[in-house]
């Protein structure tokens, strides 16, 4: 079992909070975005007290920062631009798999149908990945800037994720003669009260007709041929680390000591 | 019996204005040639669902497994100009966006995107990337 920890840190010195997240949760890889550091420092926050041994895996895209506890010739960059690092994830003895990792502009900065033409693009580079590597067993995670339900990730030419992995296992859709390969994608779930969690990851409120508060914009979601290594009942939005809340008392995320954006943690059996 | 319907083209002339695409084509196939073929621009175009154009530069490493980096995009209608293109603001961008909402730029001749492109294949961000995977091509033959 391999374990993921991704978070948004909005610019901030988190060491004592991702390292506290990675020993209390036992994480193999951590993906930062809005990273602002230097990663040696992280690594000496990681490795110190213990040996773990984790280690940067460079890459050229800035916004997404790689650590991992094996050897970084293990998390292989295919290809990259200044908002995706795919990488090919290639364990000794293990089932190799896709990696993308995304920090998509944010919709402060363009607008939602902007961001939704991007996604097409975004979906081809990946495709033309699967196509180089030979399988979809490929997993993306990353901050989108969008909701699960919105028009870039839930259209069959943007990332064709759906809510269903009854829907997702049909592997793709066929639009005017085109195949477009689903993605399963398990933060549907994570809306709202219902569950047990918070709402969502990430609190906005402006003074608009139409507002959702709470937001999924820190997402993971999968390939069909890679769910049933994948729990997406085991994907998680910790709100505490040890003691710490990450919440304000009104149960918004802690932008002034933290991150404004909550923390992923997810696993795939490789 | 109908009147034969007349065609009403006039001479059709090729269009002189040097399209987008091949500037772009020209400074990829002139990274191959600057770098000993260790590097290789590529060039890919797609069209959207609104009929324009969209061309994405790619910096490729032949011998890393054919690692990408896709530098930029622009775009066009079918007229050539005017070209949409993110702004040299956007694309110095550090690792997290700026507090100033950034508009795409409009470049409306051959001459405007020639500077364009010289800012941006000049730029500190392109050399760093440029730099940085012919330092791992060359510390991995």
């Amino acid at each position: 079992m391999v374990k993921f920890l991704y978070w948004n840190t909005n610019r901030k010195p988190l060491y004592t909070e991702i390292c506290a997240l990675t020993r209390a949760h036992d994480i193999d890889v951590i993906i930062l975005s809005e990273f602002a550091d230097s990663p040696a420092s992280l690594i000496e926050h990681l490795n110190s007290g213990g040996a773990q041994d984790f280690q940067y895996a460079p890459g050229q895209c800035e916004r997404i920062k790689i650590f991992a506890r094996f050897s970084s010739t293990f998390l292989t960059p295919k290809a990259e631009d200044d908002y995706v690092s795919i990488r090919q994830l290639k364990l000794p003895s293990r089932q190799e798999i896709l990696l993308v990792a995304a920090h998509l502009p944010s919709k402060l900065y363009q607008s939602e149908d902007s961001l939704a033409l991007q996604c097409p693009e975004f979906a081809r580079t990946i495709m033309e990945q699967e196509v180089k590597v030979g399988h979809q067993r490929t997993l993306l995670v990353g901050d989108l800037n969008m909701n699960p339900f919105e028009k870039g990730v839930v259209s069959a030419n943007g990332l064709n994720a759906v809510m269903s992995r009854q829907v997702a296992s049909r592997k793709s859709k066929t639009v005017m003669s085109r195949q477009y390969p689903f993605f399963f994608n398990p933060m549907w779930a994570q809306f709202g009260d219902r569950q047990d969690g918070p709402p969502g990851t990430y609190y906005y409120e402006r003074s608009e007709l139409v507002n959702y508060y709470w937001n999924v914009f820190d997402q993971v979601m999968v390939r069909p041929e890679l769910m049933d290594r994948f729990d997406g009942k085991k994907v998680r939005i910790p709100t505490k680390i040890g003691e710490t809340s990450l919440l304000f008392e009104n149960g918004r995320p802690n932008n002034q000591d933290f991150s404004d954006h909550l923390p992923l943690l997810f696993e795939v059996e490789l | 019996m109908a009147n034969a319907i007349p065609d009403l083209w006039p001479e059709i002339e090729q269009s002189k204005v040097v399209p987008p695409v091949a500037i772009l084509r020209e400074q990829a196939a002139a990274l191959g040639n600057r770098t000993g073929h260790l590097l290789e621009g590529r060039v890919s175009t797609r069209t959207d669902g609104d009929g324009n154009f969209i061309h994405t530069f790619y910096v490729v490493a032949p011998t890393l497994d054919n690692y990408t980096y896709g530098l930029f995009s622009i775009s066009h209608g079918a007229d050539t100009y005017p070209v949409s293109a993110p702004s040299l603001e956007e694309l110095h961008l550090p690792d997290y966006p700026s507090t100033i909402p950034i508009e795409p730029l409009r470049i409306r001749s051959e001459k405007e995107l020639l500077d364009y492109l010289r800012a941006v294949l000049n730029s500190e961000k392109t050399m760093r990337i440029v730099g940085s995977l012919l330092n791992q091509v060359k510390s991995a033959t």
